[in-house]
């Protein structure tokens, strides 16, 4: 059996990782439609937010989930 | 039990970047066809830049003191806002304001336009209003520029209280 530091956690985050997982797809889509929106239009996201902040939030599920794979 | 909530959650995300996307079209798109933007004095903001150059503005009181006889900023709005009504409310302190330009050409070259009013305001402040037209300015990804015009010795100062920017679809 493969054993690894950080993956011995019990069941139940089981449905936590797959809510990560699925926040790291829609995030990674999200900053992707960020880029296109920002190449035809500049302004459009970054005149009201900064799109670092869903860049870190990408970062941090993608961590997230390759330390528990 | 677990797919259940995972799909609650996964929902959850999805209606917040939703709303966030139908907020961001309300702000860029607005239904009144008018957008009203503040200028942050001293501070760089994406849509309106601080003054420039540092050296020819100083910050006192909240209010930003002018001392060359040009200082510019950079105007960023998208493509559908045809123009801008610009208000500066400020006080002359031997400084006398000129008017206010936007860049037409790369050279640099600025047309510089007397305020289409200039009412005085309580404690000296009075509130200089421009229009500008957006079409033949030049754009660079979104950012146009322009200039205070100033008249006054190196040593006197034109303060600035606010700048107000409405922009017109």
């Amino acid at each position: 059996m493969k054993k690894r530091l950080f993956t011995n956690h019990p069941k139940k985050f089981g449905a936590l990782l797959a809510i990560n997982q699925n926040i790291f797809r829609i995030f990674l889509v999200f900053f992707g439609l960020i880029l296109l929106f920002e190449y035809l239009m500049p302004g459009f996201f970054t005149n009201w937010f900064n799109p670092l902040w869903v860049l870190l939030i990408v970062i941090l599920s993608a961590i997230i989930m390759i330390s528990n794979d | 039990m677990k797919k259940s909530i995972v799909y609650f959650f996964t929902a959850l995300v999805i209606i917040a970047i939703v709303g966030l996307g139908l907020f961001l079209f309300n702000k860029n798109i607005p239904a009144s066809g008018y957008l009203k933007v503040n200028a942050e004095l001293g501070k760089d903001t994406p849509i309106i830049s601080a003054l420039k150059p540092a050296a020819a503005v100083r910050l006192v009181d909240g209010s930003q003191e002018l001392f060359a006889d040009q200082v510019y900023f950079d105007l960023r709005s998208l493509k559908w806002f045809k123009g801008a009504w610009i208000e500066i409310v400020y006080q002359s302190d031997g400084r006398l304001l000129n008017g206010l330009g936007a860049q037409i050409d790369l050279a640099p070259d600025y047309n510089i336009k007397k305020p289409l009013s200039d009412v005085e305001l309580a404690d000296g402040w009075q509130q200089a209003l421009f229009y500008f037209d957006f079409e033949n300015l030049v754009v660079e990804k979104n950012v146009k520029h322009f200039v205070i015009d100033t008249v006054g010795q190196p040593d006197q100062f034109l303060k600035i209280k606010s700048i107000n920017i409405i922009l017109e679809r």
